[in-house]
């Protein structure tokens, strides 16, 4: 059933490595000191610049000029980030092949191309987890609601909204909402979350409709415990599995939203690295030999979908699909029920 | 009267999907009269700039034009939804016809899009499917399997760019034309060269925008297939000593049936999709427009768009409904 657990391994390595790098990004590629041991004591440029621009440093333009003139063994010293490369350091050499220098190449303004995937992850996450936090809190709800009240005028209303919503492409909606609001994080985060919600709600009232004939809800009811009791100590931890596919795969899909838009330039907006514009850097500059520029978004967005696909994907199947032998056992043909997707 | 109900259901939605977008032009924080106002020229004074935005204001049915009041957002939707309903999306623009123009200028293109990706992605996900949910060879399922998951990772823009890269002469030598939807010059041809010219011209968009639907119809029909072929009815069959090949039929026509649905679900993705594919592509459609019009921060276009696209979608679905349960007896509206 699903996808063998190896599989499942690998790709939770790749989306927690994912996760990290977003995260991280500004303290792993920076072009700024983590720590810096100035003439007039200790300064964190980079833990600054997460809230604003950071001083500059007591001589020199930058922070890494000043960083390179350091004598060695002086009382001066700078802890450097990892990669000491921000994503929007502009340098001479453009369209560079990856060497040593720059192991994954520079794009056509020389900026580091490295620098610019790892800060890539942190958009590209930052509007995927929150487009799904979004839809989560809408979604649940509604459909553990419809679910629970189920034929009812509450039910007919949940459905119809659904369906209105349903009705709304997510790149369409995302590009008006850019054209009205401008490009931003933000924004995109509000338009997928309150287009990708009616997934979890469809879900979690299907779930719902067959959990609250069973016997334990009948037995909670018999016992006196309230609605909300129910549905929220009883039935909800009962879908958290399906719950968890819908949010790999809306995740997977933002994803998917966000790096389009901005590989047709509408994205999270212009000074944000993003997997997307730098693919369409990428098709731009392909004839004139820099396939780096085209290969390594490729592999990072296809990685990072792949990944979370996989993880939906390896759901244990639920236990009543499990017996379904009967038809199965007098028949020829033996069908199986081969793997369970999540649509 | 079934059908008849699903109809007037339509009524209640449609008045949803208009309030949806009102609510999006209305409620975004950038006033859409000084949004307007920004692309013409400030040459003018003060006075005759504030004239002119209480001009626009009036325009977009935002304030009355008698005291100059402004006016709530129920009036302010009610004055809107007059203009929807008569297709006047064009109280903004300056040419309305030349607005519904170049909507139905651009309208053609992804339909035929749509439709021929349609038509692509059942070809291939129904015999792909029905093997997958009914074949044996369990071995070569699994790794038909994992070989859907890893082509459903792969985005439009993802694969039409590679395509555009490696088949239509960005790398390798062109094999297909990878722009627009005709030769330059195509006009004086034949007409069976002409269509012939078409069809290589729609090659590689069309694999673009119908690999993502053949995956997931493909992974439909295959979870539809084993679920007919472990229902009763096929139990019932065999306990009657029915042939193996007939029993094969019934379960097929029977895991055949929600294709229809998810046709009509998959219409949205198709529409998203088409966005990026005539981006790529160099296609005139109304993705293409789409993107111009944001580019251009020409809000009316884009909002008629969105509405015009949420339309058709919810049509599209109401049909698949409609058709779901024509084929299949056993699915009693409003009860699923």
């Amino acid at each position: 059933m699903g996808a063998p657990v190896t599989a499942r391994r690998w790709a939770w390595v790749a989306f927690l490595v994912l996760v990290a790098c977003g995260a991280l990004a500004p303290l792993l590629c920076n072009d700024l000191p983590l720590v810096a041991r100035t003439a007039d004591g200790f300064r964190f440029p980079a833990f600054v610049a997460l809230r604003g621009m950071p001083l500059p440093p007591p001589d020199g333009a930058t922070w890494k000029e000043w960083w390179a003139a350091l004598p060695d063994g002086g009382p001066q010293w700078a802890w450097m980030p990892p990669w000491p490369w921000s994503p929007n350091e502009v340098t001479p050499n453009v369209l560079a092949a990856p060497d040593l220098r720059h192991p994954l190449g520079t794009d056509d303004t020389g900026r580091d191309v490295l620098a610019r995937l790892v800060h890539g992850a942190g958009t590209t996450l930052l509007v995927a987890l929150g487009a799904v936090g979004l839809a989560l809190l809408i979604g649940v709800p509604l459909g553990a609601i419809a679910g629970y009240c189920a034929f009812t005028w509450i039910d007919t209303l949940v459905l119809r909204v659904v369906e209105v919503f349903l009705c709304f492409p997510a790149l369409f909606l995302a590009l008006s909402a850019v054209a009205l609001l401008g490009g931003s994080p933000l924004t995109l985060i509000l338009v997928l979350g309150v287009v990708n919600w009616t997934h979890f709600t469809r879900v979690v009232r299907g779930e719902f409709l067959s959990l609250r004939e069973r016997e334990f809800v009948l037995a909670a009811r018999n016992l006196g415990v309230s609605s909300a009791r129910i549905v929220c100590r009883h039935m909800l931890p009962q879908v958290k599995g399906a719950i968890l596919v819908v949010a790999a795969f809306g995740a997977a899909g933002a994803m998917i939203v966000e790096s389009g838009l901005s590989f047709l330039g509408l994205g999270a907006g212009l000074h944000l690295p993003s997997w997307g514009s730098m693919l369409a850097q990428g098709k731009e500059h392909a004839h004139a030999g820099a396939w780096h520029l085209w290969l390594f978004p490729t592999l990072a967005l296809a990685t990072a979908v792949l990944s979370l696909h996989v993880l939906a994907d390896a759901r244990p199947a639920p236990p009543y699909k499990r017996c379904s032998s009967l038809a199965t056992s007098g028949g020829a043909s033996a069908p199986l029920p081969s793997g369970s997707s999540g649509g | 009267m079934f059908w008849l109900r699903r109809l007037l259901w339509m009524i209640p939605s449609l008045l949803g999907i208009s309030l949806v977008t009102f609510a999006l032009i209305d409620l975004a924080p950038a006033d859409r009269a000084l949004l307007e106002l920004a692309g013409v020229e400030s040459a003018a004074s003060a006075q005759a700039r504030a004239q002119a935005l209480h001009d626009m204001r009036v325009r977009f049915g935002q304030i009355d034009p008698a005291s100059g009041v402004e006016f709530s957002f129920g009036e302010r939707y009610a004055r809107w939804l007059q203009h929807a309903i008569r297709l006047d999306f064009a109280a903004a623009s300056d040419d309305p016809a030349d607005f519904t123009q170049r909507i139905t200028t651009a309208l053609p293109v992804t339909l035929l899009l749509a439709f021929v990706a349609v038509v692509a992605a059942v070809v291939v996900s129904v015999p792909l499917g029905t093997w997958l949910g009914l074949g044996r060879g369990r071995r070569l399922q699994r790794f038909v399997s994992t070989l859907l998951l890893l082509l459903w990772s792969v985005p439009e823009f993802l694969l039409g760019t590679l395509l555009v890269l490696f088949l239509a002469g960005g790398l390798a030598p062109a094999l297909l034309p990878g722009a627009g939807l005709r030769s330059p010059g195509s006009e004086t041809w034949a007409l069976p060269a002409q269509m012939l010219d078409l069809a290589a011209h729609l090659i590689l968009p069309v694999a673009t925008l119908a690999l993502g639907p053949s995956v997931w119809l493909t992974r439909q029909l295959r979870e539809s297939m084993a679920r007919a072929a472990t229902s009763d009815f096929v139990v019932a069959l065999r306990g009657f000593g029915v042939d193996e090949r007939t029993v094969r039929r019934r379960i097929v026509r029977n895991g055949l049936v929600p294709l229809a649905t998810a046709v009509g679900t998959l219409l949205p993705m198709l529409v998203s999709g088409s966005v990026v594919v005539e981006r790529i592509f160099g296609l005139p459609g109304l993705g293409d427009l789409a993107c111009r019009a944001v580019h251009a921060r020409e809000v009316p276009m884009v909002m008629a768009m969105t509405m015009l696209v949420a339309v058709v979608t919810l049509i599209g679905l109401v049909v698949s409904d409609l058709l779901h349960r024509a084929l299949d007896p056993r699915v009693a509206w409003g009860r699923r």
